[in-house]
């Protein structure tokens, strides 16, 4: 009813200074819960993409007991097979096959723990940005004989540079040991120092050569388009392929998984939090307007206002105030969004302590129109909620003593 | 100036509207526990990761050669002459004790499968004493000093395929390059919490690993241990004064693991921001009733200004009464909080499924750890109160400057 | 038949411990057209009285009929509905909505009805210009003086075209020209459109114009006084 529409929303300005107050506490709250939102959702991205481009990809292939015994030995059984398994698949970007063997890698001054992944870089180039994180050198200087990719790392841990020479050993498909010279090609380094601690890159078919068998193969790593195929596209191969054992990137990284999963859990938590802290001041203020309004809300009772009127009016109040301050909170948060979302919001002063737990320095904020939508809705339900008290207590008002007071 | 009279009569004022001041504090009660419940529930595993990365990693310091930081090489052994050594135990007493170390990775091999492992050379008792590694024995028997087996890993002894009393080949690179190669029989097996550690633990008796690697009883890096991070500090500085003249340097933890200090500092503040979001949209809240409550006495503060109360009397009251009622709020949120923190702190919960491998995998326990650090309560204190004297100002400005007259009309 | 009708009106408090009787076996009869006073001291029961009337308050023993309807018999929702069709209100104070002007004000309460836009707005100019406000239309009440205030509600209490009007105490607040000024409005109402204005009231300028003077005196019938023209 107009008149309705136009009374509650003129009631609100009688007290600009409280109302003000409390649209500029919604304002800021859902603001920053806004921006808070896509910091988080952009590092979780970032982290996904970082891990899956890096050298996850979506879907992995391996010998069925290789996960879990992780030896040299435990080569894919047909190769062949798979590749045809793979041809004519949908919504594939590409695939790579890898070599791998867990050893050492010695320098004349230390020795370190690495897990070897013996490329094709061709098939590389297809799913992996890997040889974007090289910071010197070359990706794999077919000039020189068994050369090495390092991380910085292990490059300073180990005492080398370009160019020069490392000793891996490692145990070959027969189960000896076998040792082999490589040169120092490039150094890489990624945001994520656990990774870099324990992968060192060479040419597949140097790898394989000292393994002893030219198809010796460990790995299939496949790209989708998306990563939302990722459990169909599996499920698929692992009816195809039988005998070998087939995992989508939930499966094979549940810390990614949950990454995922929870980070927008927690966000919407938090937004949660702010709206509860919110809804104390909403209740206060709206109980404040009511009770200095016993006699005017006596006096449309008696008129002929219905309770069902009067109350509606309260929670038309509330909910005008809340809207307001959670639209323009959403306004704003979209516009500091948009001042990070091209640069990115640059933490190079903890690109170290990022590194730690995986991240880039420069984080880019992340918002879907969802996340602003279902925003706005809390709000709103968080202001009818908060209004129903202050309703109750408007109509419980008795009209003749009211008017009297 | 009688301040009884002025606490009382703001006390008083407060209550006058018993509704309105419990639905204040009350949001104030709400922002404290929740925010305790965080800055806990973080400062807890930070507190964690920390004793975890000192027991089982780098001790609280650490004596080093200058150059073994940068390059963790065998080569920078060394061996503290007596009148140091005597020195520094002197110097460490009853409560700070000494580790000497030898680490270095190598290539272990069971019957058939070879692992890249860590060989770490320990001397049991003093081992213990720092993380009580003998109470993740789960097969066999714990070293002597003077022993010549070893204790090996869950994990590795998993991914080698060998059991109790097996024998375990090392080969590896020594002193300046020299082959290390040994054969142990396995006196016990870990299971070691650390998960990344359990798949390629050695513990090898601390003389044995020396000759192994061909060091000459040389120790690669010795730990120190102490039981507070304030004593270690002033011990760092003794120590600092005993190692001049050697190319020896003593580093704290957080030298040596400047990343670690660096994340944990990140989480930190991201923590405290979070918190800080929710105490300013309190804060703003609390303004709304401050400044109801100051407009609607304007005529009784009209009165009493009239009748000759001085106005900064009355300004005093009214932030008085704001204070009181931020105190109000953050008292009861820390004399709730504390003893859920404290419950929890004794019980922690444990997590679920999910969680739980992928906190373990990083080497912690699987408890969701709640910390009772002072520092946990008083950030919550100085925040209200900060924003709280932001609030006053209105309310003493007002009582400072409004117009008599007009208001003694109404 | 007179519009309202009360018969054997009780109202009491604290029947079951000491008794207040605020009304004491009412019978009273009102007409169309009356222009009369409900007067006594205080606590003679004129408000209570009026409040019964007004269907504000439920009597504890006795009918009130309002154009033939027991207006006890209603249920809550239809009571309300009851009142704002029927039955005009003009408080001593507090009568108008702050936030709305005079036109908004008076046409509260036919939006309240469910009147469509055009009719609401002809009638609220049209009761606005009886009570010489036409020039006020689109101001709030603190524009207005008390006197003007009073003259919005009465404008307002006639827009639903009620039954009869209930005006509790309303020059209280104002000054003599202005109330002089609003009991001339009412009694010109009161005799161009037959509208019936009963006045709980202590003013003796509303009672010298009031042709019927009802006295009550501790809740009880004192004097019934018809004047005659």
């Amino acid at each position: 009813m107009r008149t309705l529409l136009l009374l509650s929303w003129k009631n609100i300005w009688r007290n600009k200074g409280r109302s003000l107050a409390l649209m500029m506490a919604i304002i800021l709250g859902i603001a920053a819960g806004l921006l808070m939102f896509g910091l988080v959702a952009g590092l979780v991205m970032q982290r996904f993409n970082g891990l899956v481009e890096n050298h996850l990809s979506h879907i992995q292939i391996h010998h069925k007991d290789y996960l879990r015994e992780q030896e040299n030995k435990m080569i894919l059984p047909n190769p062949e097979q798979i590749r045809q398994g793979l041809e004519g698949l949908p919504n594939i970007k590409g695939y790579a096959f890898r070599t791998l063997s867990f050893g050492m890698l010695a320098s004349g001054y230390n020795s370190s723990g690495v897990k070897i992944t013996g490329i094709n870089k061709a098939e590389e180039e297809g799913i992996s940005k890997f040889k974007d994180n090289i910071i010197d050198g070359e990706y794999l200087d077919e000039s020189l004989r068994n050369p090495l990719l390092i991380s910085q790392r292990n490059a300073r841990k180990l005492r080398v540079q370009l160019g020069g020479r490392v000793v891996l050993t490692f145990q070959n498909l027969e189960g000896d040991l076998t040792s082999a010279a490589f040169r120092v090609s490039g150094i890489f380094r990624t945001s994520d120092s656990n990774f870099d601690d324990l992968n060192v890159y060479v040419n597949q078919a140097d790898l394989q050569e000292l393994l002893g068998e030219n198809e010796a193969y460990h790995q299939v790593a496949i790209l989708l388009d998306s990563r939302d195929e990722a459990e169909n596209i599996a499920g698929l191969l692992s009816e195809k392929l039988p005998e070998v054992d087939i995992r989508s990137w939930s499966a094979l990284s549940p810390e990614l998984r949950i990454l995922v999963e929870q980070g927008g859990f927690i966000m919407y938590i938090f937004m949660i939090i702010i709206l509860l802290g919110l809804s104390f001041g909403i209740l206060n203020t709206m109980l404040m307007a009511v009770f200095e309004r016993v006699q005017e809300l006596g006096m449309l009772m008696a008129i002929g206002m219905t309770k069902v009127k009067v109350a509606a009016m309260i929670v038309l109040e509330t909910t005008f105030i809340a809207l307001i301050g959670g639209v323009i909170g959403v306004i704003l948060g979209l516009g500091i969004h948009s001042l990070f979302a091209e640069e990115g919001l640059d933490l190079s002063g903890f690109a170290d302590a990022l590194a730690e737990f995986g991240y880039d320095a420069i984080i880019y904020p992340l918002l879907e129109a969802k996340d602003v939508g279902i925003t706005i809705i809390m709000v709103f339900i968080t202001a009818v909620l908060a209004a129903v008290i202050p309703a109750i207590r408007a109509v419980q008002l008795n009209p003749a003593e009211a008017v009297r007071k | 100036m009688n301040w009884i009279l002025i606490f009382k009569l703001a006390w008083r004022n407060l209550w006058r509207n018993k509704r309105r001041t419990l639905i204040t504090a009350g949001s104030i009660l709400f922002a404290v526990i929740l925010a305790l419940l965080m800055d806990s529930m973080n400062l807890g595993s930070h507190e964690q990761i920390i004793s975890n990365s000192l027991r089982f990693g780098t001790g609280y310091l650490q004596i080093q050669d200058t150059a073994y930081f940068e390059t963790p090489s065998l080569d920078f052994a060394f061996d503290l002459d007596d009148h140091r050594e005597a020195a520094l135990n002197q110097l460490l007493g009853l409560h700070a004790y000494a580790v000497p170390r030898v680490e270095s990775f190598v290539l272990a091999a069971g019957e058939s499968e070879t692992r890249g492992a860590l060989v770490i050379g320990i001397i049991p008792e003093l081992e213990n004493r720092m993380n009580g590694f003998q109470n993740f024995l789960t097969e066999g028997e714990i070293l002597n000093d003077d022993d010549q087996m070893v204790m090996i890993g869950s994990g590795l002894a998993q991914r080698l395929s060998l059991s109790l009393h097996d024998t375990l080949v090392v080969i590896g690179q020594g002193y300046q390059g020299m082959q290390a190669a040994g054969k142990y029989p396995i006196k016990g097996i870990i299971s070691h919490p650390m998960e990344f550690l359990d798949n390629q633990l050695i513990y090898l008796p601390f003389e044995e690993a020396s000759w192994l690697f061909v060091m000459d009883g040389k120790a690669s890096h010795w730990l120190i241990m102490a039981d507070t991070d304030k004593n270690a500090l002033r011990v760092q500085q003794e120590i600092e004064k005993l190692l001049q003249g050697t190319e020896l340097q003593v580093l704290h933890w957080k030298d040596l693991q400047p990343d670690l200090v660096k994340a944990l500092a990140f989480d930190a503040v991201s923590g405290r921001i979070m918190q800080f979001i929710l105490y300013v949209v309190i804060a703003f809240g609390i303004f709304g009733t401050v400044l109801t409550m100051t407009l609607e006495r304007q005529k009784e503060f009209a009165i009493l200004v009239s009748l000759g109360m001085k106005r900064h009397i009355l300004a005093l009251q009214c932030f008085i009464e704001t204070i009181l009622i931020s105190i109000l709020g953050v008292g009861a949120g820390i004399v709730l909080g504390f003893p859920v923190l404290f419950y929890f702190n004794r019980n922690p919960i444990p997590l679920g499924e999910g969680l739980s491998d992928l906190v373990k995998e990083y080497g912690m326990e699987p408890f969701l750890p709640f910390s009772l650090a002072p520092t946990v309560f008083i950030f919550q204190g100085v925040t209200m109160l900060i924003l709280t004297l932001i609030i006053t100002t209105y309310p003493v400005w007002r009582s400072l400057t409004f117009p008599v007259l007009e208001n003694l009309r109404r | 038949m007179p519009i309202i009708q009360t018969k054997q009106l009780f109202k009491i408090y604290n029947e079951d411990t000491i008794p207040v009787y605020a009304l004491r076996d009412l019978s009273l009869d009102f007409e169309e057209g009356e222009f009369t006073t409900i007067v006594g001291p205080s606590g003679s029961g004129k408000t209570t009285l009026l409040n019964m009337i007004g269907g504000l308050d439920t009597p504890t023993r006795g009918d009130v009929f309002i154009d033939g309807t027991n207006i006890a018999s209603l249920r809550k929702g239809d009571l309300i509905d009851f009142r704002l069709r029927n039955i005009g209100f003009v408080f001593q104070s507090y009568n108008l909505i702050p936030v709305l002007t005079a036109l908004e004000n008076v046409s509260l309460i036919m939006e309240l009805q469910n009147l469509d836009p055009k009719s609401t707005r002809e009638r609220a100019l049209q009761v606005l210009e009886e009570v010489g406000l036409a020039d006020k239309l689109h101001s709030k009440p603190s524009e207005l003086s008390g006197g003007q205030q009073q003259r919005v509600a009465v404008a307002r209490a006639l827009a639903s075209r009620p039954k009869f009007v209930l005006a509790d105490e309303p020059t209280a607040n104002l000054d003599s020209k202005a109330a002089m000024n609003l009991l001339d409005i009412m009694a010109k109402l009161n005799v161009e459109e037959s509208m019936t204005f009963i006045f709980s009231t202590h003013d003796q300028r509303v009672i010298e114009r009031a042709r019927r003077v009802v006295t009550l005196v501790d809740g009880a019938l004192h004097e019934d006084l018809v004047k005659s023209k």
